[in-house]
């Protein structure tokens, strides 16, 4: 494993990308600059879209802010890009650093999250959240818009929480954590 | 060398040549709020002025927060709530307070429509979180590499811009998050705030990147 993992390196330091890196001095500047953007971008959708979950701004219907996922999507891939090209330019910096490996664990728990957000069901249960056919939130009741008002009010009884609320959270708050170590 | 005053919003240019005087005028026919390219460059003068005014000044104070137990023990300790978590914090505020800024700026400028901004309000507290969390290990960051970062023109320029960000984002709570807002649609002065602050954010993250790589040479 680590015979592959140094023969891996030791090759993509002779691929062109990787001279590019080291090579232009701008490169490496630029490409952190793009990764705080992207990480940016990609934290802020999905994180408002996990305090929605978590019970903040229960007005707020969760559909349309789900909308934005391309933004989210565009972070990722752009930081994704700009990762690739740290590592392609000075593999070694980061093979050897435990923590390094770590936040691709936590990267790859927070894919099988998104994974599990949807095909376990979980979306089709939240994207009705704050219409007015939907509950507002986990664990609370439907909402109905009163007739000729602006206000809200939860009509029917408490419903059963579901397990896995925190699931899509617990994602974004990990790998803000190792998107920081690493830097 | 030829040199040249260029107004460019009044259509106005004029060459010049060192040491010689030349009479020019021009005649405004529309009264407006005008942001001039010879602005800009007083700002960035203003921002090498401050730099430059620690070199002289205040290198001696700088040094001794430098070498403070506090700042040594952050920078050089190998404890991971050393250095790391403070590293840690800024990126998480960065996260909140920038994040919740685009989606709330990209609602402004007209992506995902039916999403009604009255109830985001309640992500104010979340961002003005970020700002004060990034407030506060922006210092310590800024303790432990002093003479570096306050004589760093970029740093300033870093300053600048997440101030005008900060400003503009309060201009579109005031405009946006009131409730009769989502029946009326949002004007141009809404979305050009919306467009201002995201490039202040995205100008403040690029200086406060550079400040590593551009003018940090020792002095």
């Amino acid at each position: 494993m680590q015979f592959t993992i140094q023969s891996f390196s030791a090759w993509l330091k002779t691929t062109e990308p990787s001279w590019v890196v080291l090579h232009y001095s701008w490169v490496w500047p630029a490409a952190e600059t793009l990764h705080f953007i992207g990480l940016a971008m990609l934290v802020g959708v999905i994180g408002l879209m996990d305090l929605r979950l978590l019970g903040m701004a229960k007005r707020l219907p969760f559909a349309p802010l789900h909308q934005l996922l391309p933004f989210a999507i565009s972070g990722f891939a752009t930081c994704l890009t700009t990762g690739t090209l740290f590592f392609a330019g000075d593999p070694f910096q980061y093979i050897h650093n435990w923590v390094f490996w770590i936040k691709m664990l936590f990267i790859v728990v927070a894919g099988m999250n998104v994974l599990l957000f949807y095909v376990a069901g979980i979306f089709r249960k939240v994207k009705t959240f704050g219409t007015w056919r939907g509950r507002t939130a986990w664990g609370e009741g439907r909402r109905r818009r009163l007739v000729g008002s602006l206000d809200w009010g939860d009509v029917s009884g408490p419903d059963a929480s579901i397990p896995g609320r925190c699931v899509l959270s617990v994602s974004t708050n990990a790998k803000n954590v190792l998107f920081t170590l690493l830097s | 060398v030829i040199h040249s005053f260029f107004l460019p919003y009044q259509r106005f240019k004029q060459d010049a040549v060192p040491g010689m005087q030349i009479e020019i005028w021009f005649v405004p026919s529309r009264a407006g709020l005008y942001w001039h390219f010879v602005d800009v460059v007083w700002v960035f003068r203003l921002c090498f002025f401050l730099s430059a005014l620690n070199v002289g000044a205040n290198m001696d104070f700088l040094a001794s927060l430098e070498q403070s137990g506090f700042s040594t023990w952050i920078r050089e300790s190998p404890s991971v709530w050393a250095y790391p978590t403070i590293l840690f914090l800024h990126t998480v505020g960065l996260g909140f307070l920038v994040g919740a800024s685009i989606v709330i700026d990209l609602r402004v400028l007209g992506f995902s429509p039916n999403m009604p901004l009255e109830p985001m309000r309640r992500f104010v507290p979340v961002m003005w979180f970020g700002f004060w969390v990034n407030a506060a290990s922006g210092v310590v960051l800024l303790m432990i590499d002093a003479t570096k970062m306050l004589v760093n023109p970029l740093f300033y320029i870093k300053i600048g811009f997440i101030a005008l960000a900060v400003v503009s984002g309060r201009l579109i709570a005031n405009r946006v998050f009131a409730t009769p807002v989502d029946k009326t649609p949002i004007g141009a002065t809404g979305r050009i705030l919306a467009g201002a602050s995201l490039f202040f954010w995205m100008g403040a993250i690029t200086a406060g990147r550079l400040t590593a790589y551009l003018f940090s040479h020792p002095s």
